[in-house]
């Protein structure tokens, strides 16, 4: 390759190494799930099946960890539902909601009517004035008592459709996340009578959905699918507040979430699952399906904590595959089964973790002048991306040792649940599946987290010794 | 505190890799692309944001900066999210790095979190964070969102100190920066620059044209006394200059050409002006300000007694005028 050419790749490859959610029609896009051994796994299949098969509305809940794909597979779960003809709306609650605060049923009840409302003004081909989903949300605010100056810029907006749905969805966005005094006010008017509330934006659902449907197949269903709410969490200082609202939502209020004529799919921080094995029980017909991190090893043998499991060669090709997509990687990492041994070394090192893996082409691509890297541009890349995740302090490497031997979470106390939450979220623990979960370090780090183990129960050994 | 634009102000060599990754970042990235800069001084980062902004000046873009104090951390957010929605492609430039910034910077990142969406949204240019190199976990742990997005991390680490007894307020002026001038003088320039030309040369040949610019960085980072002949110094500005050309950072270029022409009157300036402004508006386009900046050398260039003198660069065949075809 020229010099120009060189540089015309690493432009062109790096720009394609996006990190964010893809829609299924994206050529980007690859079906994973179409593997044989993911097929029966598929979180997108198991939702709409519960959905299609069952007679009465559903409400599921669908977990994954920070760049795993899940929003890419709800936009997937979004277009499979239409291509079966059913109206579904997705709604992303972080809109709507401030996610840094502790989660009130009040303040969420009022946030799914806004977000649905917001999805349905959006989501229609008329003008929203002429359908009348403004007014009547209007009306569901003055019948439940709280006024909301935010939404008459909205019903006032005239214009073109697409201004008048700018206008009024970005009105809708401000009326809790703004709007101390809204919450404030809604807070206190519903005190003690949560479920006269929760009647009424059942109801206000209800007809909302009736109206999306009108006219049409009475087994069309009108799906809604809440996105971000495991995006809710609170600081280091009140992260356990913060989470025992989340439970308390999806456990003791569970009910106020199952709402009538519609069916809905709300996104859930995987904690919940680790620390309520029962929360299906709160969800018939579906319960909670997590998106796991895609396997590229097995499961190590806890007898044997310093061996890794095998490589799985289904999963690195398929996530070759993945990577195909973006560019012609071999022009990065050499041709022939040379340059194919340090894709699947990376695909390794990511864990599965797509993103993680993204990120390690792209340092490759920012450091490289040659073509294909040198294994010195490799391993610095490589080098680059582990240190961003280092480094940990001792308390948190002796656990994360014990994830490393044991593959469980090895939760020692349920108030460790949000270091937990923590280590999920930084994906320096990533969850797998054999049928059950099972979790493990994050391949990176992990050398470093059991080298750092050994080091802090030396030291603790010498100090009981003297 | 403003960015350094001050070109004799160089970094160390771990410092200068890491500007050549955020100044590659510049530009493989298209659209919105999040960044942090951790660092335990202040230098650096400086330098870094003065390159950035001549960089971005370049492309007809700027350098947005901020800062708070500990204090206001609100204030800068909500500013930022109205400066995102603006959707350039402008390079927004978020800087606290005094121990104090910690708590603060704790406020910032989970409200930024919250906020993500809108810079994913509408802006279409780089959010480069800028903290304390003790802030990376509270990144990690109080945003994990806008961390799963980051799109490079920069870290300066602080050479240790070179002498003791001086107080921490002192330190941090001297990590990741060094001034020749400041510098250990001697006559490290000439010893290294025989050997470093022929090596610049060999690298541009070769179209290894970030080696040679590492080079010359390095070379121009060397002591100088009085008796260093100007003209070397003004062939390794120019010849770092080239290289930049060739990057398509003009904008550093440019400065790099005046800084040829202020050290050495022996430049052939009948010459000079006809190859920098061709190739500038053919990399970026006739801009106002490139157009006014432009002019503005022209003017400086032709109204000085100085450039007429000398032809040492006219006679030398190894002059950048000469090898790179710059007529």
């Amino acid at each position: 390759m020229t010099p120009a050419e060189v540089t015309e790749f690493r432009t062109t490859f790096f720009r394609r190494l996006t990190l964010g959610p893809l829609e299924p029609t994206d050529p980007q896009y690859v079906p994973l799930y179409e593997l044989e051994e993911l097929r029966n796994d598929d979180p997108v299949e198991l939702l709409r099946f519960a959905i299609d098969t069952n007679p009465t509305p559903t409400a599921q809940l669908v977990s994954g960890f920070r760049g795993t794909g899940k929003s890419t597979e709800l936009r997937r779960l979004r277009k499979v539902l239409r291509d079966s003809g059913h109206t579904v709306l997705l709604c992303d609650i972080e809109d709507y909601l401030n996610t840094g605060q502790a989660l009130d049923p009040v303040d969420f009840l009022y946030a799914f009517v806004l977000a649905v409302s917001g999805a349905a003004v959006e989501s229609v081909g008329d003008d929203p004035l002429r359908e009348g989903y403004l007014t009547r949300l209007k009306n569901f605010l003055t019948r439940t008592q709280v006024e909301a100056p935010e939404l008459t810029a909205g019903v006032k907006a005239t214009g073109d459709v697409g201004a008048v749905k700018a206008e009024a969805t970005a009105g809708l966005k401000l009326v809790l996340k703004d709007n101390p005094s809204f919450k404030e006010r809604a807070r206190d008017r519903w005190k003690g009578s949560l479920g006269s509330l929760a009647a009424e934006a059942h109801a206000y659902i209800r007809e909302l959905a009736a109206t999306l449907t009108k006219g049409s197949d009475p087994k069309r269903r009108v799906v809604i699918i809440i996105d971000s709410i495991e995006h809710i969490q609170g600081t280091l200082d009140d992260a356990a507040k913060v989470q025992a609202s989340i439970e308390k939502m999806f456990t003791v209020h569970s009910d106020l979430l199952h709402f009538p004529g519609v069916d809905t799919v709300y996104t859930v921080h995987p904690y919940l699952k680790i620390k309520y094995a029962n929360i299906d029980d709160f969800f018939p017909f579906g319960g909670l399906q997590i998106i796991p991190t895609l396997k590229v090893r097995e499961r190590g043998d806890p007898t044997k904590p310093g061996e890794l499991g095998a490589p799985r060669k289904n999963a690195l090709d398929a996530i070759a595959r993945v990577v195909e997509q973006r560019g012609d990687w071999w022009h990065l990492l050499g041709s022939g089964d040379e340059g194919r041994e340090r894709l699947d070394t990376l695909i390794l090192a990511s864990g599965g973790h797509l993103r993680d893996l993204i990120r390690l082409l792209a340092e490759i691509v920012r450091r490289t002048r040659d073509l294909p890297a040198t294994p010195a541009v490799f391993d610095a890349a490589v080098n680059h991306v582990r240190n961003q995740a280092l480094p940990i302090a001792d308390d948190d490497a002796e656990w994360l040792a014990e994830i490393a031997r044991s593959h469980t979470t090895c939760l020692p106390s349920e108030n460790k649940v949000p270091s937990l939450a923590r280590f999920l979220d930084t994906h320096r623990v990533l969850c797998y599946r054999n049928g059950n979960e099972w979790f493990d370090v994050h391949p990176l780090i992990r050398a470093a987290v059991l080298e750092q183990a050994a080091a802090v129960k030396a030291r603790k050994a010498q100090a009981k010794a003297t | 505190m403003t960015a350094i634009d001050d070109p004799s102000v160089f970094l160390d060599d771990a410092s200068e890799a890491e500007w050549a990754l955020l100044h590659d970042q510049f530009d493989l990235a298209d659209g919105f692309w999040l960044g942090f800069l951790f660092s335990d001084g202040w230098t650096a980062p400086r330098v870094m944001a003065g390159r950035a902004a001549g960089k971005l000046r370049g492309k007809g873009h700027r350098l947005r900066e901020w800062r708070f104090d500990g204090t206001k951390p609100d204030e800068v957010l909500s500013e930022l999210v109205s400066a995102a929605k603006e959707g350039t492609h402008d390079c927004l430039w978020v800087e606290a790095l005094s121990r104090e910034a910690s708590p603060a910077w704790g406020e910032f990142l989970m409200r930024a979190n919250e906020r993500r969406e809108v810079f994913a949204r509408y802006h279409r240019g780089g959010l480069v964070l800028v903290a304390p190199r003790a802030t990376k976990v509270l990144a990690q742990e109080r945003s994990p969102d806008l961390w799963a997005f980051r799109s490079i991390v920069v870290e300066l680490v602080a050479p240790p100190p070179t002498s003791t007894g001086e107080g921490d307020d002192a330190r941090p002026e001297r990590e990741g920066g060094q001034s020749p001038n400041k510098a250990e003088s001697g006559e490290r320039f000439e010893a290294a620059y025989q050997w470093t030309m022929q090596s610049v040369n060999d690298s541009i040949r070769a179209e290894r044209i970030d080696a040679a610019r590492v080079l010359l960085l390095r070379l121009m980072a060397l002591a100088r006394t009085e008796q260093t002949p100007r003209a070397w110094v003004a062939r390794a500005w120019a010849r770092l200059a080239e290289c930049e050309q060739r990057q398509g950072d003009a904008s550093a270029a440019i400065d790099h050409y005046q800084n040829a022409l202020r050290d050495c009157s022996e430049v052939d300036v009948s010459v000079a002006p006809t190859w920098s402004s061709e190739v500038y508006w053919a990399v970026n386009g006739p801009t106002r300000s490139t157009q006014e900046r432009w002019r503005s050398q022209q003017e400086r260039l032709n109204s000085s007694d100085a450039l007429t003198e000398g032809a040492e660069f006219r006679r030398c065949a190894t002059c950048p005028s000469a090898s790179t075809g710059w007529r």
